[in-house]
């Protein structure tokens, strides 16, 4: 206790102050309010009175020391609600145009011919139609490029 | 670094054309390139060629081949004279450099070559 108690000196904070609030006589020493406003009349000596007071103890509480969570939430359903605005949306235009289809796979294509296109010119294959003579010119200027390069 | 398939693909088809020209111009231009991916590149097409004519430049002429500077170029040339499915014209080119060959370093060379081909 006597660390605990030098921890909380250094913390500036009452560490095991809890227990002493325990041994009180105030009924609403337990709930510690922190600061909270709350919005039911204290006064009041009814049980439905100290009903109201609890709840409103406990909403005050959950309001205040969650704003960021409360905002999420709040971020959240916001997203979902556009989301599913921007599906349907989606949804109905596809819906209007109807016949129209997009064909991802003819650019795919065109791409692949210019590749192989591309490849096949610089083949082995491609290269055994010349004649030696041409092939002889050919690897020169290629080698000379290269030692240049 | 220059990209040099254009240059491996003409070496590759001039080696398909099988032709004493062929041979010859793969011995000039490839096996004479500063550039040792070259050298090694024409060395390995001669030897797959696997005739006399291509067989006598990679194993009997000095600084190519087997007998290259470069370490690459004649391990790759044994390498590629180890894998050959027949082996007969090759160990008849080197049982002939031994005999023949025109430096001693060379005909030792085509001794360890063809020693180690007789075991595999």
């Amino acid at each position: 206790m006597k660390i605990m108690a030098t921890l909380g000196h250094v913390l500036n904070t009452p560490i095991g102050h809890t227990k002493t609030q325990n041994h009180s006589t105030n009924p609403f020493a337990p709930s510690t309010f922190k600061g909270n406003v709350l919005t039911a009349d204290v006064f009041e000596t009814k049980k439905a009175a100290k009903k109201k007071l609890t709840y409103s103890t406990l909403v005050g509480s959950i309001g205040d020391a969650f704003p960021t969570f409360r905002k999420s939430i709040e971020s959240v359903v916001s997203f979902g609600n556009r989301m599913k605005k921007g599906a349907l949306a989606v949804w109905n235009k596809i819906d209007e145009i109807g016949s129209i289809t997009v064909d991802l796979g003819a650019p795919a294509k065109a791409v692949m011919k210019g590749f192989n296109s591309m490849t096949d010119k610089f083949s082995v294959g491609n290269y055994s139609k010349y004649t030696e003579s041409q092939l002889a010119d050919m690897l020169k200027s290629e080698l000379s490029m290269s030692v240049v390069g | 670094m220059k990209d040099l398939r254009k240059a491996r693909n003409i070496i590759d088809a001039l080696a398909m054309k099988g032709s004493a020209e062929s041979t010859q111009i793969l011995e000039e231009i490839g096996t004479n390139s500063p550039i040792d991916e070259i050298r090694e590149h024409t060395a390995r097409a001669l030897v797959r060629q696997n005739k006399r004519d291509a067989l006598n430049v990679v194993i009997k002429n000095t600084g190519k081949g087997i007998n290259d500077m470069s370490t690459s170029v004649a391990m790759s040339t044994i390498n590629e004279l180890l894998t050959l499915e027949n082996k007969d014209e090759a160990m008849e080119v080197l049982t002939d450099t031994v005999e023949n060959g025109c430096t001693d370093e060379v005909k030792e060379n085509a001794r360890s070559v063809r020693a180690l081909m007789s075991l595999s």
